[in-house]
């Protein structure tokens, strides 16, 4: 019986505390009201994505390019940087921010804060693939419409 | 009044076989016979390893998809490979079968217990086993399904071992099938015939420096029970059908101590042998061209992954490079090599053994069979060779990945960001060329040891040695070669 | 036990009665390892262990006419003259076992124990034991002939069912 108790216990323990690591943990080591953006380059395409790239899906499953994507005046923003497949990198030239590598494989944290409403073009800084141009896209920071824009 | 017993205690003779120092580890190390008698024993080491493998299924289903960063590539393909070729099988025989995750659900329905004996009366067995005990098919009840096995397996590698997915899908499949098989079929069913690792872990366990055994063959004779085969209330009946009253070879033996378990006169031991030295019989054409496939093997797998040679590897990686001409050339031209050219040569050889040592009178087929076992030690060596650099360049993935084992981001241990960094690449040809030639000299070594058996003339032995021992020579020169240029 | 020519007899006797014990329990082992494996195979070797113990049952009633009823079995006998053994280690994994050699592990158990009867009635000078070796020695060789015709009816029917 306890070898059956624990068999169970690891089948059915283990997805359990990687999705509490993944849900839970890695989204609470940051100040509550942090805006967190996870960002997966893809090499084969030319793609951002907010899609989970695994092992599963990257191979049959087109990714879906990101769309703009909103904040709010005031968000402190960290974006997870993923990379499903060679080294990438992210850069958000308004902001002199980057260029920061994307290994392969890894998560890279970046963290900004947006101090006003407008557009904030992102792209990878790395030529990577030949659909490298491709590899763009835009935080839309939502505000009043008075402020100072970037 | 004398007391006297009239009948002298009788013996069957027995052969004074040639044989090397052995030493008896139960008896030096009681405790270890303690720990593997215990029936919880098995249950203990194997759990580790199946929350291992779960992970691993996991990692690759839900991880990254890139190869370095994900445990299931970096741990199987480059840890414990290494560790299954340079140590487990040399030092510990099929020690891995002992641990292994693959057959723990078949089992399972088999036995309808996770510990526990159960005793009954299933074909052949003094226990009882769930399933429809059906016997696996005569013609396939040798490793030419191993060999084809691994084989297939090895014509995809450079899939199977830098993507998560594809080596989550081969091992999910023998999973399955190592499940799927156990109600239906008699004991390790799997093991025995299916597996492709089983395939060349039965070949290469033939050097290794250990072998369970029987301590006195006579007990074995006397014994009614044959508990060892047939399973008790102590122990299962042998998952493998092996015999351990005869038992005088480690290939297919699991080491699963199912029999030190059931043994009623307490005689089943673990011993320490030399490397390489004990098991040389070579049983039948599978065997021969298990250790000619796994020889090739070693030669193309140095050339594909660790050669200077775009063009092949972009042959053996289809899936991006999409040459599916080249990957049909590369493909063919390993299974020929493995399965008709290699074997052919060797068969060339030993006719010039013959012709040579004018050797009329010794059929063919023996001196094809009892030499093979050159092919043996040679082949393991090569692997070590080959798996040496694996290691030593690779390596440093094993420290990152341990800390995020998905590439998820984690730091468990916060080596998640340790670089890339080779160790003492330019030590790689010093390390491998001792190996090589130690491999050579067990080669030459077990090729003169089964030749003895078979020529009594010293003059006539030694010319049957030259043609095969020079393909050996050949062999090795070619890894040289192509090791160190 | 004194080592009168009598006793010696009656040990040797009493010998025998418990091989063949032991060697019909060994070959009921052989005969439910092949149970459902190899139901032909499990038959030779079913009819093996009746056999011996028929000659049991026989060397029995021998003892009985001069010594009385034979004492309970007390320790296994501890040669292993006659023990039939599988000789191949592998044979239920690579199903090498048909019935032409269960027939021939039979037989080989039974050669050895009549030419270890020969030996051993060649061997000592006491008449009472040669008379007892030469009896167990006549017994093993009736085994020897009953699996050699066997054998040959086995092979003679394999090779009509070639022709």
């Amino acid at each position: 019986m306890a070898g059956v108790v624990a068999v169970v216990l690891v089948l059915v323990g283990l997805p359990l505390v990687l999705w509490h690591w993944r849900h839970v943990t890695s989204v609470h080591r940051y100040p509550p009201g942090t805006k967190i953006v996870t960002l997966t380059a893809v090499a084969k395409g030319g793609v951002w994505t907010r899609d989970d790239i695994v092992g599963l899906t990257y191979w049959w499953r087109k990714p879906t390019r990101i769309g703009d994507v909103p904040l709010n005046h005031g968000d402190h923003v960290v974006v997870r940087l993923r990379s499903a497949d060679v080294l990438h990198s992210f850069a958000i030239p308004l902001l002199r921010l980057g260029p920061v590598d994307i290994p392969a494989g890894h998560t890279v944290d970046v963290e900004f804060d947006a101090k006003r409403p407008g557009t904030l073009t992102f792209l990878c800084w790395q030529v990577c693939s030949p659909e490298h141009p491709g590899l763009h896209g835009r935080f839309v920071v939502k505000g009043n419409e008075q402020e100072e824009t970037w | 009044m004398v007391t006297a017993n009239p009948i002298a205690e009788a013996t069957v003779p027995t052969e004074a076989l040639e044989r090397p120092w052995r030493f008896n580890l139960f008896a030096r190390w009681p405790w270890l016979k303690r720990l593997v008698r215990m029936r919880s024993f098995q249950f203990l080491v194997i759990l580790p390893n199946l929350f291992m493998f779960y992970l691993f299924i996991i990692s690759a289903l839900f991880g990254t998809p890139v190869g370095n960063r994900n445990i299931i590539i970096v741990f199987v393909w480059i840890l414990w490979w290494f560790m299954l070729i340079a140590v487990l099988v040399p030092f510990g025989s099929r020690i891995w079968c002992t641990i292994c995750p693959l057959p723990f659900f078949g089992d399972w329905i088999q036995r309808r217990a996770v510990i526990r004996v159960r005793t009954g009366k299933s074909p052949g067995t003094e226990n009882s086993f769930f399933g429809l005990h059906k016997r696996w098919p005569k013609r396939l009840s040798n490793i030419w399904l191993q060999n084809f096995g691994f084989l297939f397996l090895a014509t995809f590698s450079a899939l199977l071992v830098t993507r998560p997915i594809v080596s989550a899908a081969v091992f999910g499949i023998l999973f399955l099938v190592a499940t799927v098989l156990a109600p239906v079929f008699r004991l390790r069913t799997f093991c025995n015939y299916v597996c492709p690792i089983s395939g060349f872990l039965s070949l290469y366990a033939m050097t290794a420096t250990v072998e369970l055994r029987s301590v006195d063959k006579d007990e074995c004779l006397k014994c009614k029970s044959k508990a060892c085969i047939r399973g008790s209330d102590k122990g299962w009946a042998c998952p493998w059908n092996v015999y351990m009253g005869k038992l005088d070879r480690n290939n297919y033996c699991g080491l699963c101590f199912e029999c030190v378990k059931s043994c009623p006169n307490d005689n089943i031991s673990l011993f320490v042998r030399p490397f390489a030295t004990s098991d040389v019989v070579v049983r039948g054409y599978d065997e021969v061209w298990k250790a000619c496939i796994m020889l090739v093997l070693a030669l193309t797998y140095s050339v594909m992954l660790l050669g200077p040679w775009g063009r092949f590897k972009d042959w053996a990686n289809v899936s991006e490079a999409r040459n599916w001409a080249g990957f049909g050339l590369f493909a063919a031209g390993q299974a020929l090599l493995a399965l008709v050219i290699f074997p052919g040569l060797y068969y060339v050889s030993i006719r010039l053994a013959k012709w040579y040592a004018r050797a009329d009178s010794v059929p063919t087929k023996e001196l094809f069979l009892k030499y093979a076992y050159m092919l043996v030690p040679m082949g393991l060596l090569a692997w070590i060779a080959f798996s040496v650099p694996l290691l030593m360049v690779n390596g440093a993935y094993i420290i990152s990945v341990a800390s995020d084992p998905l590439g998820w981001g984690m730091n468990l241990f916060g080596t998640a960001d340790f670089p890339w960094t080779p160790l003492w690449p330019h030590w790689v040809p010093f390390l491998q060329v001792p190996i090589l030639l130690t491999g050579l000299y067990y080669g030459l070594r077990g090729l003169h040891k089964v030749g003895r058996r078979i020529f009594t003339d010293p003059a006539q032995l030694h010319r049957s040695l030259v043609p095969p021992a020079a393909l050996l020579v050949g062999v090795t020169l070619v890894f040289l070669k192509l090791f160190i240029g | 036990m004194n080592a009168t020519p009598a006793n010696v007899g009656r040990a040797a006797l009493l010998r025998g009665i418990r091989i063949e014990a032991r060697n019909a329990g060994i070959y009921d082992s052989l005969t439910h390892l092949f149970q459902g494996y190899d139901d032909s195979v499990a038959t030779i070797f079913r009819e093996m262990a009746s056999e011996e113990r028929r000659h049991g049952a026989e060397l029995e009633r021998r003892y009985g006419e001069r010594f009385g009823p034979p004492p309970s079995p007390g320790e296994e006998p501890k040669e292993v003259i006659e023990a039939p053994d599988l000789d191949d280690p592998e044979a239920m994994i690579f199903d090498s076992m048909d019935v032409e050699q269960a027939l021939e592990l039979g037989l080989r158990a039974e050669e050895n124990a009549r030419e270890f009867y020969r030996r051993e009635t060649a061997r000592t000078s006491d008449p009472e034991l040669q008379k007892a070796y030469r009896e167990l020695g006549e017994f093993e060789e009736t085994h020897v002939r009953l699996l050699q015709e066997k054998l040959a009816e086995r092979r003679g029917a394999k090779d009509s069912a070639a022709r």
